[in-house]
C-alpha cells in the first residue's frame, strides 16, 4: 500500500538537526553554537513512500543571529534494499503511524544519494510549481526557449568540490547546483548567467532550469540546472603546469648570477609549453564576456550604463578605505605596505582627476585564473557568486570591467609565484635564479592577456580609449585586489604574504604592463 | 596460416606502410624491389603486423614517388614485374598478412598515353579524359596544396594550345571524372588489381575527383557519388576488400568519405597526429581530447586510420594557424625541417629520439580508437635526412644490420637511390633491425611485445571510446569497451612523474589487471582511483571481476 507523509511524520527529524548540521561540509557557520533548528516550510516534491521534498529551515544560533539553510531529502522504508549509501544518512526516524508501519525511516541527503537525487531531477522538471506546507510556492523556471536536455535514463553522481553548495552531475551533461545557504532576493550568479545566456555568450555553463521559492512574501534561489562542463582544469592549474615545464630546464646559477630580462623572456617565449596561447584566449573570453553584459536588451537590473564619477570615487574609496585599515594594523610583516603607502596615495590622487569614461557593468566580480576552465570545446568563466568576502550589495553592484582585467592580471602574478613556492628546492641561490623567470613569465603572460583583450572590437566602447588615466585606473584596481589578498594571506597563509605585498610594491611604482 | 573471412578485418589489423623502392633490394641494382619485400615478409610477421599498405609500385617517371602513374596497368621495372606483385600477394597470404596498394585516382603523369593522346588537340579521342580550359580564370577558389612548388592549379601546354587542371605537381594531370569513359577507365583499373589478390586500395587525394565552378572543388557531392558506385562494383565482384580514402581535412569532413557505410571503410584520421605532438609538448590531454570530441561517430563497418608519421610531411594542412606556427618552432626549428604545409621529419628525431616518448606515442597510437598505421622504420627509431629535397628524407633506405648500405643492398653505395642513414644516432651502425633485434630491451622488441597484447584484445579495434575525468591535465585516460571486455589506458603526456585520480565509479568493485603482466591493481572502490605515473609512462589495464 502506498503511504504518504505528512509534515508531522518529521518531527523528529528537528531534533536531530542541531547536531547533524555542523557535520555537513557546506554548513557555513560551523563555528556558531546551534540552539533551535525549525522548519520555515516545506516542499513536498513527493509525499508517498519513497519520498523527495525541500525542507526549508531557520537556524537559530546562540548569539541570536539566525540564518537559512535549504535540506533537499529523500525519505524511504527502512525495509527497502539496498540501504541508503552510508554519507547521505541525515537520520533514523520512526514509521509513520497512520499506515502502522513497524520499521523505521530513513531520512537521507538526496545531493549525496545519487538514486533520490535523480527522483528529485524528475520530479523538479514535472513539477512546475510546487505548493509549500504550511505557505509558499515552489517554481520551477525555464530559461531558454529550449527545453533542458535532460537524458534518458537519468543516471547522477555527485560533486564533492564546493563548499558552501552541492553539485549533482546528471549522465555527465547536466550539473545541478542548490544553494545551501539561502537569502532572500535575486542570486547574482543566476543573474548574471541568464544574461549572458540571453546575450549569446557561449563561454559559461549554460543555465537550463532556476528552481526558485517564495514564502512570507520574499523569493530565494534555491539551485539551477546547468550544462556540465566535462572533461575540464582549471586556468590555474594550467598556469602551473607551463610554469612548471619552464622551471625544469632551468638550474640555479653556480655563481648566483641573476639573469638578465632578456634571457628570462627569451626563455619564456620559446618555451614549449608556454602559456601564451591560453592567455591571449582567456583576455578575448572576458572581453567578450564584457562586451555581452553591455548588451542593450538585459533586463534593467543587469544593464549597462555610462561610468560616472560617483562609481569612480566608490571604487577608489573602498580601496583607500581597505588601505586605511591594513595600516592602521601595527602587525610588523604590513610593513612593506607602508613603504608603498606614499605610491599609492599618489596613485588614488591621479585617478581621482580622471574623467570617467565607459560604461559601469555587472561584472564577474571575482574573476582569476582559477575560475576559468579549459574544456574540449575551449574556455568557460564559471563562479558568479563575487568575491566571498564582499557583502551581498556590493557583489551585485555595477563597476568598471577594469576590475575584473585586475582579478586575472594579479592571478598570473600570484601563479607565477606559487610555482616558484612548488620548487622542490626553495633554497636561496634557486630562489634568486627562478624568481626572475617567472617574472618574466607573469610579465607576458600579463601583457599577452591584457593585448588580446583591448583587441576585442568594441571594447574600448566599455573601458574608454586607452591612455596614462586608464593605465592609472587598472594599477589602482589591481592594488585594490591585492589588498583582499593581503587580508586573505594574513588569516590563512602568512607565509604566502609577501606575494601580494611585493604585487603591490610593484603596481605602486608602475612597474609591468 | 590462411587468411580469417572477414569482412570487418580492417577493424583488427595493424598496418605496415611500406615504401618499396627503400625496403629491400634483392638484385643489388640500388634500388629495393617486390622480390626484396617478398624476401622480408617473415619479418614482418614476426613484427606481428597483418597487413601491408605499399606506396605506388606502378609504372612511373618517378617525379612524385610513383603517384605519377604513367600505366596503371604495370609494376615499375625498378620494382619488377606482375607476376612479383602476384607472388607477393601470394607468400603474404600464406603468412596471415593481408596487402592493400596506393592506387592513384585524381590524376595520372603526364608522361601517361592517355594524357600525351589528349595534348595533340581538341579533336583527339582522349582530349575529354582530362581538364581544359582556354583561361586560367576557371576554379578560382580551389586551393593551390603543393605551394612550395606550384603557383596556379593550371598550366599552359603548348602541345594542346590549352590550360590543364592539376591541383598538385603540374606533370601530374588532373583526369576529368566528368567523362564517363574515365570513370569506367578507372573502374576496370580497380578490378584488374582486386584481381590479382590485392585486399584492398588506399585511395589517393580523393577530395578533388571532380571540378565545379564556385565551390572550392573538394568533397563535391558528385566526387562521393562515384565512390560509393566505386564500393558497390568492389563489393559485388570482390569479397573482404576495404578502400581506404585519403582525404585531409577535417575530421567532420571526412566523415563524408564513409557515406553510409557505403563509400569507403577506412579514412585517415589526419588532425590527431599533430595534436598528440602538441600535447606532449605542451604536457597536456586538451590538444588530443579536443580533437577527438571533433570527430563524429562513424558507421559501424567503418574505422579510422591513425598514424604517427607517414611518407609525407607531417601535415599542418589541419591545424589553427596559431598551432601551426606553434609545431614548427618546437618541431622544425631548422627551416629545412619543413615542407609545403608541414614537417619532413620521422618519428624518432621528432621526439629526439626519446624512448619513453616513442613507447608512449606508440602506446597511444595501439589504443586510441582506430587501425594503427606504421610506418617502416619507425619500428626500429630510424632517423631521417633532411638535407635531401622534398619528401626523400623520411624515405631513406630500411636498416637492416651493420654491414654495407645497411643490409639494405649489394649496390655500390654511389648507386643507391637514396644514401641510407650514416649518422652516430641514426645511423645503420647504431640503428638496425639485427641489433634491436637481439636486444630484448629494444624498441623493436618492445613494439612487437605491444603489437601482441594489443592482437589479443579486439576491444582496441572495435570497441567503444570514452575520455575519463581527471583532475591531472598532463593525464590523459581513456576507457575502451566492447561488451566482452573493457579496457583502461591511462597515459601520461608529462616528462615529470604525475599523480592521477581517476574517476572510476563507473567500475565500482572491479579489478584492474595491467595488460602486459597480467598484474593485478587494488579493486576499484567508491573513491576516485589513485595512480602514479612515471615520466611519460603509461597503463593499459582491462576490467575484471575479483576473482
Amino acid at each position: 500500500m502506498t503511504v504518504r507523509l505528512g509534515r508531522a511524520a518529521l518531527d523528529p527529524l528537528w531534533e536531530v538537526l542541531p547536531t547533524q548540521l555542523p557535520e555537513q561540509r557546506w554548513f557555513a557557520d560551523k563555528q556558531k553554537q546551534i540552539t533551535r533548528v525549525e522548519p520555515d516550510t516545506i516542499f513536498w516534491l513527493q509525499r508517498e513512500l519513497p519520498a523527495v521534498l525541500v525542507a526549508v529551515v531557520e537556524v537559530t544560533f546562540a548569539d541570536g543571529s539566525s540564518a537559512r539553510y535549504q535540506l533537499p531529502l529523500g525519505v524511504r522504508s527502512e525495509e527497502i534494499t539496498p540501504a541508503p549509501p552510508a554519507p547521505s544518512i541525515v537520520a533514523r526516524l520512526p514509521g509513520p503511524d497512520a499506515a502502522g508501519e513497524e520499521g523505521g525511516l530513513w531520512v537521507t541527503d538526496v545531493l549525496a544519494d545519487p538514486e533520490y537525487a535523480t527522483m528529485l531531477l524528475e520530479r523538479l522538471r514535472e513539477a512546475g510549481i510546487v505548493t509549500g506546507e504550511p505557505s509558499g510556492e515552489l517554481r520551477v523556471r525555464s530559461l531558454g526557449p529550449e527545453p533542458a536536455p535532460i537524458p534518458s535514463p537519468l543516471s547522477a553522481r555527485t560533486l564533492a568540490l564546493e563548499q558552501s553548495n552541492s553539485m549533482v552531475v546528471f549522465g555527465e551533461r547536466l550539473l545541478l547546483k542548490v544553494f545551501r545557504r539561502l537569502w532572500p532576493g535575486a542570486n547574482p550568479e543566476l543573474e548574471l548567467l541568464e544574461a549572458l545566456d540571453v546575450a549569446g555568450f557561449s563561454g559559461i555553463a549554460k543555465p537550463w532550469l532556476a528552481v526558485e521559492a517564495s514564502w512570507n512574501g520574499e523569493t530565494h534561489s534555491l539551485g539551477m540546472l546547468q550544462t556540465y562542463l566535462r572533461n575540464g582544469t582549471d586556468g590555474f592549474t594550467l598556469a602551473l603546469t607551463s610554469l612548471r615545464d619552464l622551471q625544469a630546464d632551468l638550474l640555479p646559477d653556480a655563481d648566483g648570477e641573476v639573469p638578465s630580462r632578456e634571457t628570462c623572456d627569451h626563455a619564456v617565449r620559446s618555451q614549449g609549453g608556454a602559456f601564451t596561447a591560453a592567455s591571449r584566449e582567456l583576455g578575448a573570453l572576458v572581453a567578450r564576456m564584457h562586451l555581452a553584459l553591455a548588451v542593450p536588451h538585459l533586463k534593467p537590473e543587469v544593464r549597462a550604463r555610462a561610468a560616472t564619477t560617483a562609481d569612480l570615487a566608490r571604487a577608489r574609496e573602498r580601496i583607500q578605505h581597505h588601505l586605511e585599515a591594513l595600516l592602521a594594523n601595527p602587525d610588523p610583516r604590513l610593513e612593506p605596505l607602508r613603504v608603498s603607502r606614499a605610491r599609492v596615495q599618489m596613485l588614488l590622487r591621479q585617478t581621482e582627476r580622471a574623467q570617467p569614461t565607459g560604461l559601469v557593468i555587472r561584472i564577474h566580480g571575482d574573476l582569476h585564473l582559477g575560475q576559468v576552465l579549459r574544456t574540449d570545446d575551449g574556455w568557460h568563466v564559471l563562479d558568479f557568486e563575487g568575491r566571498p568576502a564582499s557583502s551581498i550589495q556590493e557583489r551585485s553592484e555595477h563597476a568598471s570591467p577594469l576590475q575584473d582585467v585586475a582579478g586575472m592580471l594579479r592571478s598570473f602574478d600570484y601563479a607565477a609565484a606559487v610555482a616558484l613556492r612548488q620548487q622542490a628546492h626553495p633554497d636561496e641561490a634557486t630562489a634568486r635564479t627562478l624568481a626572475p623567470y617567472g617574472r618574466s613569465w607573469a610579465a607576458i603572460m600579463r601583457n599577452e592577456f591584457w593585448d588580446a583583450y583591448r583587441q576585442e572590437p568594441g571594447i574600448d566602447s566599455l573601458i574608454g580609449p586607452a591612455g596614462e588615466d586608464q593605465q592609472a585606473l587598472l594599477a589602482l584596481l589591481e592594488i585594490g585586489q591585492a589588498l583582499y589578498e593581503v587580508d586573505y594571506e594574513l588569516r590563512t597563509r602568512p607565509d604566502w604574504l609577501s606575494i601580494p605585498l611585493e604585487g603591490i610594491a610593484r603596481l605602486a611604482h608602475g612597474e609591468d604592463l | 596460416m590462411t587468411l580469417k573471412s572477414d569482412p570487418q578485418w580492417y577493424r583488427d589489423a595493424v598496418i605496415y606502410e611500406v615504401f618499396c623502392r627503400g625496403f629491400y633490394d634483392s638484385n643489388g641494382d640500388g634500388v629495393g624491389d617486390l622480390r626484396g619485400l617478398t624476401a622480408k615478409l617473415d619479418y614482418l610477421h614476426w613484427l606481428g603486423v597483418d597487413c601491408l599498405w605499399l606506396l605506388p609500385v606502378f609504372a612511373s617517371p618517378l617525379r612524385d614517388g610513383g603517384y605519377d602513374i604513367s600505366d596503371f596497368y604495370q609494376v615499375h621495372p625498378d620494382y619488377g614485374t606482375v607476376d612479383d606483385l602476384r607472388e607477393l600477394i601470394e607468400e603474404a597470404h600464406e603468412r596471415g598478412i593481408r596487402v592493400i596498394s596506393d592506387l592513384v585516382m585524381n590524376h595520372t603523369s603526364d608522361q601517361h598515353p592517355w594524357f600525351q593522346e589528349a595534348r595533340q588537340g581538341p579533336q583527339s579521342p582522349k582530349r575529354d579524359w582530362y581538364v581544359w580550359s582556354d583561361t586560367m580564370a576557371r576554379y578560382r577558389e580551389a586551393r593551390v596544396i603543393f605551394v612550395d612548388s606550384e603557383t596556379s592549379n593550371w598550366t599552359w601546354d603548348d602541345q594542346a594550345g590549352a590550360y590543364y587542371w592539376h591541383r598538385f605537381f603540374r606533370h601530374q594531370p588532373d583526369l576529368n571524372y566528368d567523362n564517363p569513359a574515365v570513370q569506367e577507365a578507372m573502374l576496370d583499373v580497380v578490378r584488374f588489381w582486386l584481381r590479382l589478390g590485392l585486399d584492398g586500395l588506399r585511395l589517393d587525394a580523393v577530395p578533388y575527383l571532380f571540378e565545379r565552378e564556385g565551390t572550392n572543388c573538394e568533397n563535391l557531392p558528385e566526387t562521393h557519388a562515384f565512390l560509393k558506385r566505386v564500393r558497390a562494383e568492389v563489393d559485388r565482384e570482390f569479397p573482404n576488400r576495404v578502400l581506404l580514402a585519403e582525404a585531409n581535412q577535417w575530421p567532420q569532413d571526412v566523415r563524408a568519405y564513409f557515406g553510409d557505410g557505403d563509400e569507403c571503410q577506412m579514412c585517415f584520421h589526419f588532425p590527431l597526429m599533430p595534436r598528440m605532438f602538441m600535447g606532449l609538448r605542451q604536457e597536456l590531454r586538451y590538444p588530443i581530447t579536443e580533437i577527438l570530441s571533433q570527430t563524429p561517430p562513424i558507421p559501424s563497418n567503418c574505422q579510422w586510420g591513425i598514424f604517427l608519421r607517414n611518407h609525407d610531411e607531417l601535415t599542418l594542412e589541419m591545424v589553427t594557424d596559431s598551432e601551426r606556427d606553434y609545431m614548427y618552432a618546437e618541431y622544425a626549428r631548422d627551416p629545412r625541417m619543413k615542407l609545403n604545409v608541414g614537417i619532413r621529419r620521422r618519428l624518432a628525431p621528432l621526439l629526439g629520439n626519446g624512448r619513453r616518448q616513442m613507447e608512449l606515442f606508440y602506446g597511444l597510437l595501439l589504443s586510441l580508437p582506430g587501425t594503427p598505421i606504421l610506418y617502416y622504420g619507425d619500428e626500429i627509431g630510424m632517423g631521417d635526412n633532411i638535407y635531401v629535397g622534398d619528401r626523400d628524407g623520411v624515405r631513406t633506405p630500411m636498416q637492416w644490420n651493420g654491414d654495407r648500405n645497411g643490409g639494405f643492398s649489394t649496390a655500390d653505395f654511389a648507386q643507391l637511390y637514396l644514401p641510407p642513414l650514416m649518422d652516430p644516432l641514426y645511423g645503420y651502425q647504431a640503428c638496425n633491425v639485427e641489433q634491436q633485434q637481439r636486444s630484448q630491451s629494444s624498441l623493436l622488441q618492445w613494439l612487437r611485445r605491444f603489437l601482441q597484447v594489443r592482437q589479443a584484445h579486439p576491444v582496441f579495434g572495435r570497441g567503444d571510446f570514452q575520455v575519463l575525468e581527471l583532475n591531472n591535465p598532463s593525464v590523459f585516460a581513456f576507457v575502451r569497451s566492447s561488451p566482452d571486455e573493457v579496457v583502461l589506458s591511462v597515459n601520461n603526456l608529462s616528462r615529470f612523474s604525475q599523480p592521477a585520480a581517476l574517476d572510476l565509479s563507473q567500475f565500482t568493485g572491479k579489478l584492474p589487471v595491467e595488460l602486459v603482466g597480467r598484474v593485478p591493481f587494488p579493486v576499484i572502490g567508491d573513491q576516485p582511483y589513485p595512480l602514479a605515473l612515471g615520466p611519460h609512462g603509461f597503463y593499459w589495464f582491462r576490467i575484471e571481476d575479483p576473482v
